[in-house]
């Protein structure tokens, strides 16, 4: 059994097939892209992947378990974690409290020692906040630890939004255009960033892009999906001199 | 068991109470396929209407006509002012900040008239010749019992034109399909949501002396309940759609009435309780309504 | 030591001034006393040196500050010993303080507009009047209030379950039902009394001590009612230190990130139904409990103490204070509790103008009088919003 597979995922929304037969193996320390025009189907994809829609039919496993339609947070809490393509932060709460919101899942506690702070809590919500100030390091925000996270400029938002993700001690990692919006140089430290996490954290990422400089500088192998079905699966430069790509996918847009 | 004449009049009394349901609903309806936001203060605009249909009765001893068409025309001044006042600030507020502002507003103008008109219920009569009862049988409905169904259907029909054939209401249609296309294609917008608003008040304002003819007494609360049942109706219908919520009106209409007629009379006094119930069980079991399609958000 | 003397003058000063607004009998001096509070706050807001000086002497002494406040809320009764009646007043305004915190576990922490929760109010006070009165059980006084508390959560938990996907306007009007039919149920019911309620519930009786006696103290006759005062005062400030440790604990914080985006919460591993139900559970059960003092306070209690407006005057209490901040909270429920008793006119319309002060709050000022604070984590391991 491989680490993570994607079974014959379909996902119909009334007469709309988003997804069609869409399948995807992942080994750990996986570093793969999954690229296509808009409406393809790649958030779609995410969101059967993270619980938040239950596929029409297919299954999904992960690590030996099937998680198909299983809830959200407990697919967090078998160690999927996920970004958003138009950034979903906490806006209203610190930039410490978004990455701390994250660690709730494993904390072993009852509500009776969060809400009195018994020790042993106590001594978890230390470890906690240390934690959730070094993740906030790594993405260089931590000198912004008690600003409200809606102040951050777009870039660093994603930034934030990445290592709220981390902070759920995820394995899988699913980031969804983690490149949008942000300037060439800022592109390139991203791209730094991300091999480096995943070497740091053990992770295996998959992540969505429609730069092409980013997928083809860091992904090791790509998926292509066009309207919902995978038409090209290989590595950059397989799928870079792919006939059918070019034709659905790279001809429309211009591609250096 | 019951006898036909029985269920005959039951039949007859639920068209008459859901006629009355889906005017209510509509402009209820329509508001919130625009805006996403449930006008609490729409049962209010039907109190309003009730109360100058009286004085106009009383006061000016003004003939029906005239009686019918001024309180449809207040309601839909009372309707846009509201709209101007209350809503327009918070185009980009949260939702949350709307409903609390409509509920606000709604318990505005319901003390406004209870400070103004006094709390104490008043009768309202209605001129001979629509009271005048027609007996057939054990059956037995009045004149206004006639005009109330079947000015309901006219205005139905004509809304309905109006919507899928008018400019204006194609451009209504756009807009409740989204704001910020219909914005970037010249449509103006907050125009489109007055005239909505306007239409709706209108026809909750028209309700409202239907409401208070077929009662005969009317009070500055009168408006809360017919304004929960209409959005129960909008709700069953499926809220944002205008066939929806006609269905939904006379829907509501018939199983109110069949509950009180059919059940034990003890239960009777549970009439609104049920009504309630049936909300929760259509939220339940179909949240998107009979006509309306599952809202599907953005992830 | 500068910074203690400014402490204690601010918080003699406010005490000063409450007991002189109450006090007062023209309105005019009123209304002039209010508009020089409304200037000195505004005045001082606008200063960055007296706000600056202000800010730090309270964050630098803060346990003395607290302490002191609380001293100073035990004396303030004590102004009004020759008029029982204000006495009462201010006692229904700390019950409504103890709902109000309820409320906000669900419309401030989560954005769960309730229009029901006077109902909790009631089947906590009734609660007390039928074990009370009705059956006439001696049980100690402490086990009645957790009991109206429980029943209350039981009703809670039964308006949360079918509610548990619904939001917005859904989940508002299936509460609105809700407290409709609990008060259609209260009156219909011969059960509970009907319309005509329960009266002749007992007073309470604590360690040996009867809450409804006169006690002499220092050669004082003090009103019974002062009784009452300083017990619903001993449960409001539980209540808000709870309600305080929980807003900085992982649940309020839960609940912050689940009320601004819901979807995202889940993704973070938060189990959205489970805090839910916190929210439910906890707040109603505050409720039932202010409902608990209630009853035995008024001796009588009928359907029309819990009524629909009932409901919507904790919401405008929560919403002028400011949301999720738990001494806005208390203000504004003190306000609103206070001003109908002293303004005749404000008593007629009283509904008219809760509801002008909604209209206007969420146009002007959404956060509320005090608007909610960025929880610190300055020291290790612990969250505080003061």
């Amino acid at each position: 059994m491989p680490f993570f597979k994607a079974d014959h995922l379909v996902m119909r929304f009334g007469g709309l097939v988003a997804v069609n037969d869409f399948n995807l193996e992942l080994q750990p320390g996986d570093l793969v892209g999954l690229i296509g025009p808009n409406g393809a189907g790649k958030t779609t994809v995410f969101n059967m992947i993270t619980g938040v829609y239950r596929p029409t039919s297919g299954r999904i496993y992960f690590q030996d378990k099937d998680i198909t339609g299983k809830r959200p947070d407990i697919i967090t809490a078998l160690g999927i974690a996920r970004t958003f393509q138009n950034i979903r932060l906490f806006t209203d709460l610190s930039l410490i409290e978004n990455v701390m919101v994250s660690y709730h899942v494993r904390l072993k506690s009852n509500i009776f020692e969060a809400v009195f702070k018994l020790p042993r809590y106590m001594r978890q919500e230390n470890a906690m906040y240390e934690e959730a100030m070094e993740l906030l390091h790594k993405v260089e925000l931590d000198h912004l630890a008690e600003e409200k996270a809606g102040s951050l400029p777009y870039g660093e938002q994603r930034r934030l939004e990445i290592a709220r993700a981390l902070a759920t001690h995820p394995k899988l990692l699913l980031l969804d255009e983690p490149a949008a919006g942000m300037n060439p140089n800022e592109t390139l430290q991203l791209m730094d960033f991300i091999k480096q996490i995943r070497d740091e954290f053990d992770l295996t990422i998959l992540l969505i892009e429609h730069d092409m400089k980013v997928v083809m500088g860091i992904c090791e192998r790509i998926w292509v999906l066009d309207y919902g079905k995978t038409i090209a699966v290989g590595t950059p430069s397989e799928i870079q001199n792919n006939p059918e790509v070019i034709k659905a996918y790279l001809g429309e847009e211009e591609y250096a | 068991m019951f006898s036909l004449p029985y269920v005959l009049q039951q039949f007859i009394n639920a068209i008459i109470l859901g006629s009355i349901y889906a005017l209510v609903a509509i402009g209820l309806s329509m508001v919130y396929g625009i805006l996403r936001l449930i006008n609490f203060a729409h049962g209010d605009i039907l109190m309003i209407g009730a109360y100058t249909g009286l004085f106009l009765l009383t006061l000016y001893k003004a003939p029906f006509a005239i009686v019918l068409i001024v309180p449809m025309l207040v309601g839909g001044l009372i309707g846009v002012i509201v709209e101007r006042v209350a809503y327009r600030p918070l185009r980009k507020a949260p939702e949350v900040a709307l409903l609390i502002t409509s509920l606000a507003v709604s318990m505005f103008i319901e003390n406004l008239a209870i400070m103004v008109l006094s709390p104490r219920p008043r009768r309202f009569r209605i001129p001979s010749f629509l009271s005048k009862s027609h007996f057939y049988g054990a059956i037995n409905f009045r004149n206004i019992d006639i005009l109330i169904v079947i000015l309901t259907v006219v205005l139905v029909v004509v809304l309905t034109l109006f919507v899928k054939k008018t400019k204006i209401g194609i451009a209504m249609r756009a807009t409740a399909e989204s704001i910020n296309t219909s914005y970037l294609m010249g449509i103006n917008v907050n125009n489109i949501i007055m005239l909505t608003f306007a239409i709706g008040s209108l026809l909750a304002g028209v309700a409202g002396m239907m409401f208070a003819s077929k009662y005969g007494r009317i009070e500055p609360f009168m408006g809360f309940l017919p304004g929960l049942k209409a959005f129960v109706a909008s709700v069953i219908g499926g809220i944002g759609s205008l066939p929806g919520a006609v269905m939904g009106g006379y829907l509501l209409g018939f199983a109110e009435i069949f509950f009180v007629g059919f059940l034990p009379p003890q239960l009777s006094g549970y009439r609104d309780g049920f009504v309630f119930l049936l909300l929760i069980i259509v939220l339940l079991i179909r949240p998107s309504g009979i006509f309306g399609q599952a809202e599907k958000r953005e992830v | 030591m500068g910074k203690i003397l400014t402490v204690l003058l601010i918080e003699l000063l406010i005490l000063i001034v409450s007991v002189f607004a109450l006090k007062i009998e023209s309105t005019v001096g009123f209304l002039l006393l209010l508009v020089s509070i409304v200037f000195a706050i505004y005045y001082g807001a606008k200063n960055e040196k007296i706000r600056y000086r202000l800010q730090d002497a309270f964050s630098s002494s803060r346990r003395f500050a607290l302490i002191l406040g609380i001293i100073l809320i035990f004396i303030f009764p004590l102004f009004f010993m020759d008029s029982p009646y204000w006495v009462f007043v201010i006692t229904i305004g700390v019950i409504y303080i103890i709902l109000a915190i309820g409320l906000n576990m669900m419309l401030g922490s989560l954005d769960l507009v309730n229009l029901g929760f006077a109902a909790f109010f009631g089947i906590g006070a009734y609660t007390v009047g039928m074990i009370t009165a009705k059956y006439g059980l001696h049980l100690p006084y402490l086990i009645v209030l957790l009991l109206a508390g429980i029943v209350a959560m039981i009703f809670g938990l039964l308006l949360c379950l079918p509610t548990m996907g619904m939001k917005g306007y859904y989940f508002s009007l299936t509460t609105i039902a809700f407290g409709l039919a609990v008060e259609l149920t209260i009156n219909n019911l011969e059960w509970t009394g009907g319309p005509g309620g329960i009266k002749n519930i007992p007073h309470i009786s604590l360690f040996g001590l009867n809450l409804g006696d006169s006690y002499t103290v220092f050669g004082y006759d003090l009103p019974f009612q002062l009784n009452y005062f300083y017990f619903a005062l001993v449960i409001m400030l539980l209540v808000m230190l709870v309600a305080w440790l929980i807003h900085n604990s992982r649940i309020g914080l839960s609940w912050n990130a689940i009320k601004e985006d819901d979807i995202a919460a889940r993704a973070q591993g938060i189990n959205i139904k489970v805090y839910r139900i916190y929210a439910f559970a906890i707040g109603s059960f505050i409720a039932g409990v202010a409902g608990a003092i209630f009853a035995p306070l008024m001796g009588y209690i009928a359907p029309t103490n819990f009524t629909y407006a009932h409901s919507i005057t904790m919401v405008a209490m929560v919403i002028l204070g400011g949301i999720d901040n738990i001494m806005g909270i208390a203000l504004g429920a003190f306000l609103l509790s206070i001003a109908p008793e002293k303004f005749r006119a404000f008593s007629d319309y009283r509904m008219l103008i809760y509801a002008l002060i909604i209209i206007l709050m969420v146009i002007y000022r959404p956060q509320g009088l005090i608007p909610k604070k960025i929880r610190k984590y300055d020291f290790i391991g612990g969250a505080k919003d003061e």
